[in-house]
Parts: structure tokens; sequence; C-alpha cells
């Protein structure tokens, strides 16, 4: 069978084309589909029990998760299941760990990302504390991305841009990891101030807060920098636990200098992880980490939105306190 | 009616049904992706999250069954049968393209819809099978523009009268 000449240009056409569009789909609009959270979620429509927790200068229970701000079905699912956990075991305080809001400003999502998923949880009187992502505010600063940031500080109640509050036996320490140059040679204030706000601390507990991992083995992996500037700070007042998000997996890892870090990024979208030799568990799954700390013992559990539990683990505090 | 089997047609057949298979999986495509991610992240799977999927199906089948009906009739005429196969393969590569970017760009943009969307399931609904139908409706303009374009040179060639005879012009041109 011969082609004619225009059969013979049509298909050659075709093959290439052919070629482009497996390429494209293959290389990003499928990973796109996947990698993202777009379609809109149901509104949970939990009801529960108003400020049902228990706090006490020995006990305390909370709940961490960052990357939230999709409002799409990924995003409520998790919401979802912290408010299921909040029924089994509930808790006072939720710790973000940035990035509340993806696909637009605050101002005008923060019913989609916030209000909606989190409905049952803001009812129910539940505080939620906040460490600044760098999609909220970008990490280039600019004056629409400063009053950005205002804006959500202010929607939230977050006093500041890094800030220190105390819940029962814990000091929670939290760090705007956006701000240009935090980790480099430059911008020290922060790092002075954490310096300060940890040799103050008196309680059993500390724990950092931030939206940049200082140890990932996911997809943006470790920040640059960290390691040098804030990790000698946290070693030298014995931090127990530093929480980040950005990479959206879990991974927690083995203790190092006595800090266990952990990344709890799976609040509504998923990238890879891959175990590191620093890596104690990691899992590229959506999740929340749900936090008993009962005296010297700290326990902490990641959850899937199945109920699925991802990882448990155990800490004890550090001697003399 | 005769029983032989024909092995040929056979192959036509077959092919013009993978073909319509094809056009069902690219079009589902998107659905599978988000459905196999959220499960695969540690969402349950639930009646309820197949909403969408369902919707695909419906599109995707029907054109699929559209697909192959047409390509098996075509498959049978000799003459138009590398047409209407290189027509079919453009569609579906626009088909493939269109049914997941389209539904990508939309869904980003349309964020901050997404409280309404949500409180109205069916709208959601609505808008996913409008997409697909739209990515539809472009793969059958481009297969009819393609296949048009394909045999353009045949109507023309059977439109022109045979070698030696004499056109109308010709003939009012004698008669003048």
């Amino acid at each position: 069978m011969s082609l004619t000449r225009r059969q013979f240009l049509a298909a050659a056409a075709g093959v290439g084309g052919a070629a482009l569009t497996g390429g494209v789909l293959a290389d990003q609009v499928w990973p796109l589909l996947g990698r993202e959270d777009l379609v809109p979620g149901r509104t949970p429509e939990l009801v529960l029990p108003r400020q049902a927790w228990t706090t006490t200068p020995d006990r305390l229970t909370f709940a961490a998760v960052g990357d939230t701000g999709t409002g799409g079905r990924q995003a409520v699912a998790v919401a979802t299941r912290m408010a299921q956990g909040y029924e089994e075991n509930p808790y006072g305080l939720v710790t973000h760990l940035g990035d509340i809001c993806y696909y637009g400003r605050i101002e005008n999502r923060f019913e989609d990302v916030f209000l909606r998923p989190y409905g049952p949880l803001i009812e129910a009187g539940v505080d939620v504390e906040l460490a600044i992502g760098n999609h909220d505010g970008e990490v280039y600063f600019s004056d629409a991305r400063l009053d950005e940031i205002e804006t959500e500080l202010r929607l939230l109640g977050t006093p500041a841009r890094y800030y220190r509050t105390s819940h029962g036996p814990v000091d929670f320490f939290y760090l705007d990891s956006s701000t240009p140059g935090l980790f480099g040679p430059g911008a020290t204030d922060q790092v002075d101030w954490l310096d300060d706000a940890l040799a103050t601390s008196t309680s059993q507990w500390k724990v950092v807060c931030l939206h940049h991992p200082p140890y990932s083995s996911g997809r943006h992996g470790s920040t640059p920098g960290a390691e040098e500037k804030l990790v000698p700070v946290l070693e030298r007042h014995a931090v127990d636990l530093v929480l980040a998000g950005h990479d959206h997996n879990y991974e927690r890892t083995v203790p190092l200098d006595g800090i266990t870090y952990v990344v709890s990024g799976g609040g509504a979208k998923l990238t890879p992880v891959r175990p590191s030799r620093i890596t104690a568990a990691a899992a590229s799954v959506l999740q929340y980490l749900h936090v008993e700390v009962d005296g010297d013992r700290l326990t902490a559990r990641c959850i899937r939105p199945d109920g699925g539990l991802v990882d448990r683990f155990t800490l004890r505090a550090r001697e003399g306190r | 009616m005769s029983t032989r089997f024909r092995p040929a047609r056979a192959v036509r057949e077959g092919a013009a049904a993978l073909y319509g298979l094809a056009a069902l999986a690219v079009v589902v495509a998107p659905a599978l992706i988000i459905g196999s991610t959220a499960t695969g992240g540690g969402v349950a799977p639930s009646w309820q999250a197949l909403d969408l999927l369902a919707v695909s199906a419906v599109l995707g089948l029907g054109y699929g069954v559209v697909c192959f009906r047409r390509l098996r009739r075509q498959s049978t005429e000799t003459r138009s049968r590398p047409n209407a196969w290189i027509a079919a393969a453009h569609a579906l590569v626009a088909l493939a393209l269109l049914s997941s970017l389209l539904l990508a760009v939309v869904l980003h943009e349309l964020g901050s819809l997404q409280a309404p969307l949500a409180g109205q399931e069916w709208t959601l609904l609505a808008l996913w099978g409008g997409v697909q139908l739209v990515a539809i409706v472009a793969a059958e303009a481009v297969e009819r523009g393609v296949f048009r374009w394909l045999v353009r040179p045949e109507r023309r060639a059977q439109a022109a009268p045979p070698d030696g005879a004499a056109t109308v012009g010709d003939r009012d041109q004698r008669r003048t």
C-alpha cells in the first residue's frame, strides 16, 4: 500500500504529535494531576465537643501538620482525620508547619483552605499556631508578599512572624524560615532571638517549629545553611523535637545529637521521599502527627487519612528536666 | 448470511475496538490518576470518591463506541482506510492531551471557587464532565478536519470529468 503525499505528511505529523503529547503528558500533566490536589473537597460535617481536651502542667496533646493549603479533597481528607483524631483523643492545639494557602491569595482563599476543612476543629475551639511557609509569602519579599503574610498572621491571630508559646509542659518556638537569608551569613536576628528564647525556657520539653526542614530526604531536601546556622543553637539548648514541613511527605530522623527531626508535610499534596542514612521512618503519604506529652514521655503517631498508622515513636525527657 | 471467517475483517474490527478502548482510557486517565494518588496517599477508597471516574467513564465509553463504529465502517472501504486511521490517530492524540490538560488548567484557575464547587456536588461533576466534553468535541473536530483534508484530492478528482470529456464550460465555449 502506497501513501499519497498528504497521507504521508499527516502520518508524520501524527507520529510527531503523539511523541510530543506523550512526553508532555508523562512528564508534566499527569504528574501535576497526581502531585497537586486540585479537586475541591467536600466540607467535613463532623460536630466535635467543644474544648474536650485536658492540658495540665505535665500533660499536653497536640497535632502537627503542614502544607495543607489546597482546599482539595486530599486536604479535606487529612483535616477530617484530624477531626476524628480529636474525637478519639482531644487536643487543643494544632501547630501548623506552614504553607496554609496555595493557588491564590489568603484573603480570597481563607475559607477554602482553612475555615472549611478545619471548621469542626475551629468550632471546637482548637487553637492554631503557624510557622510561616514559603507559600505564605514566597521566599523573595515584596510589599505585596509582606501584606500577604501580615494578612495571614492577622487572620490566624498569630502574634508575630517568629514567636514563642507555652502549653502545659511544652515550650514551642516558631520560626519564620521564609525570611531571606535566615540560614545565610547575613540574617542572624531570628537565630539570635531563638538562642535567647531557648536559653530562658524552663519547660520540660522544647519543640521548635519551622517550615523549611533542617534535615530532609524528600524532594526539596535539607535546607541549605540550616545545619551550620540553626542546628548548633538547637543542640546547645538541647531541643527535643524539631517539626517542619515543606516536603510533602512524612519523615523522622534518628536522634541527631539528641534531637529528633520530623517532616510532617503531607497535609494535602504528595511528593516522593527516599530514605537516607539519617532516616528512621519515611513515607510518601498524606498524614498528620498526633502528639501526646505525659510527664517525661512524648509519644507521637503519624496517622493517614484512612486512620492507618504510618509511624509511632516515643521520646524521653532530657536528664535534669 | 455468510458464516465464513474472514481474518482481515476480524483484524480490522479488533483494531477498531482497540482504538475505542484507547479513547476510553485517555478520557478516564485523569480521574484514575487523581483517585489512585489519593488512595496511595492513604485516603480510604469509597464509592463517593468514584464520582469523577463515573462521569469520565460514561463520556469515554460513549465516545469510544462512536469511534469504534465509525472506524469499523470506514475500514470496510479500501480507499478511505488509511485516511480514516490517520485521522483517528490525530484525534486520539488531541483527546489524550486535551482531556488531561484542560482539566488541570481549569481546576487550577478555579482555585478561588472551591467552596461553591464543593458545596454543590453537581456543579463539580458538571464542570468535570463539561471540560471533558469540550476535549471530546475538539478531538472530533480534529478527526473530521484531518479526514476532510486527506480526502479532498480524491473528491476533487471525482468531481472532475473523465479524461477527454468536455466540461460544461468547454461546451458553452463551443456553442459560442
